[in-house]
């Protein structure tokens, strides 16, 4: 019968989350042993009181103390949780049951350990010591009812004294825990609620981003396919017109949704081997069909930089924002992408002729949806978006500018994946 | 020449799927608009190759895409307006290829040729 009991499922009601269960552990162990200390000199002056006065049978109290000082060493080791709190109910025990008169007092201290109980431990293990607590509280309180040959016959000054210490102690904890639930269960609420307003915001975006893509496909589709024939000179033109701004706020679209899954760290990398020369080289290509007339693109690209483990597809993002937003500010000039190696990192830089940014509006150039000029295209995520992409691969991005002489966007990279996979896990605790 | 099923609910897809098989391949193209009907036609005409929407009006690309293949086995390319379903997604094992929406013709024409070779 007793196996077939214990290997049965307990009653448990889980419901406190791990991360809420272990905080509560870490804060009720800091609380232990910072506030058991005044409990731990009551005890012993009670017991020296005892022993001075001459007390009859006066070694039995010398349990209360013995047990105190293992209950407080073990209370100072994390692990022995179960031990420490089983014997504080023990402890409370012991004393009621010696000191006559306190059943009461003694069973509002199993208030503690109980709730100790539900709050650091799990399954069997709250079962049995909220068991013990349930126990010890019905026998100190019935325990005056009965006769009892090893009742001690204490003077009424250590009867109150007891009760002072046992009292104010019990008072003192049961402050700190309804701190401590109401501080939890706050810290809990508010991290459901973000969860469930991150994941609304989330499925959101999905749906808008698909009901957007639906009619641009049709769009972009069909004006692509009437490209293929030669049409005359004004329509060829319109077509590729909008051809082009299909693309563009396809572009639109993908930023919206990049930037609110970096936003929540749900941005995943696929880190694979990636050469960051050639990725310039296709985004210099790439970026040559919408400069600006009267400006120049080259490229400086180091021979010593070597394949890295990066995501191949958001590196290239990246360069492409960085490239792509000093084409779209530099009205006359050069652009100039250069590729450096040194200490294990690459630097991808973008140096333009543009106008340069004033030091005061440097970190907005960050920010979303900040955009310095109003009328230029796009709406403002390019650069932000770069950056988190940097970040999360480890690295970052800085600027230098000069107003009137242009600006330079610097992007670091590291060469090693350990990197990558460190930043992941930052990211996704 | 070869036999394409392309499974998609919305209409004007449906004549852009139409209009680059019959400007740019010389392949078949037959259409389903629902799982329900994708499942008949693979009975009367085997394809040679599937092109399925994610979002279907009763059920999933996935999922339909694993049962097809059990009632004909040909490879799969998935069609997704969810960008991340097709940027960051591993290539699923009953997958050949994802396409994005917006669809890039060429890109298209590309990919099947690659999943019929």
């Amino acid at each position: 019968m007793w196996s077939k009991l214990l290997s049965a499922p307990w009653p448990d009601k889980s419901d406190v989350p791990e991360a809420v269960r272990q905080e509560a552990t870490r804060r009720l162990h800091k609380y232990w042993r910072a506030q058991i200390w005044p409990f731990v000199v009551g005890v012993l002056a009670l017991w020296l009181i005892v022993q001075a006065q001459n007390i009859p049978r006066a070694r039995a109290y010398l349990l209360p103390v013995i047990l105190m000082s293992v209950v407080y060493g073990l209370g100072l080791l994390q692990r022995y949780e179960l031990f420490w709190l089983i014997s504080t109910v023990v402890l409370f025990a012991a004393q009621g049951m010696l000191i006559q008169g306190l059943g009461a007092v003694t069973a509002v201290s199993f208030l503690l350990p109980y709730t100790f109980a539900g709050m650091i431990l799990t399954h069997r293990k709250r079962v049995l010591v909220q068991a013990c607590c349930v126990v010890a509280f019905w026998t100190s309180l019935f325990y005056e009812l009965p006769v009892n040959s090893v009742r001690l016959d204490p003077p009424h000054y250590l009867t109150v004294c007891y009760d002072i210490l046992m009292a104010a102690f019990t008072f003192q904890a049961l402050r700190f825990l309804n701190q401590l639930s109401i501080e939890l269960n706050t810290a809990y609420v508010e991290k459901e609620v973000t969860q469930q307003v991150t994941e609304r915001s989330q499925q959101f975006l999905a749906r808008v981003s698909h009901e957007l893509r639906t009619p641009l496909n049709s769009v972009l589709g069909f004006a692509k396919l009437m490209r293929r024939v030669e049409l005359p000179s004004p329509q060829g033109g319109y077509l590729n017109q909008i051809v082009e701004e299909g693309e563009q706020l396809n572009h639109i679209v993908s930023d919206l949704l990049d930037s609110a899954q970096l936003s929540v760290g749900k941005l995943m990398l696929k880190p694979g081997t990636c050469d960051v020369n050639v990725i310039c080289q296709a985004v210099a290509e790439e970026i040559h069909s919408i400069l600006k007339p009267g400006v120049s693109l080259s490229t400086s690209l180091s021979s010593d930089l070597i394949p890295i483990q990066a995501d191949g597809l958001r590196v290239r993002q990246i360069v492409r924002n960085l490239v792509g937003n000093a084409a779209k500010y530099t009205t006359q000039g050069h652009i100039e992408i250069s590729t450096t190696r040194q200490d294990a990192t690459i630097r991808v830089s973008v140096q333009d002729t543009g106008p340069g940014i004033p030091e005061d509006q440097r970190d907005l150039v960050f920010v979303p949806f900040v955009k310095r000029d109003h009328r230029s295209p796009g709406v403002g995520l390019g650069l932000d978006i770069a950056r988190q992409l940097a970040r999360l691969h480890g690295g970052d991005i800085h600027l230098q500018s000069e107003v009137g002489q242009g600006s330079t966007f610097t992007m670091e990279l590291p060469e090693k994946q350990s990197a990558i996979s460190n930043q992941r896990s930052a990211v996704s605790s | 020449m070869a036999i394409v099923l392309y499974v998609e609910d919305h209409p004007p897809a449906q004549m852009l799927m139409q209009a680059i098989f019959a400007d740019m391949t010389n392949h078949w193209l037959s259409l389903a608009s629902s799982g329900q009907e994708a499942r008949e036609i693979v009975g009367s005409l085997p394809p040679d190759l599937y092109i399925i929407d994610l979002d279907l009006p009763d059920t999933d690309g996935l999922a339909l895409a694993a049962m097809l293949r059990r009632l004909h086995d040909a490879p799969v390319l998935l069609v997704s307006a969810y960008a991340e379903a097709v940027k960051d997604a591993p290539i699923h094992t009953l997958i050949f290829d994802y396409l994005a929406k917006p669809l890039d013709p060429e890109h298209v024409v590309e990919t099947i040729k690659r999943a019929l070779a």
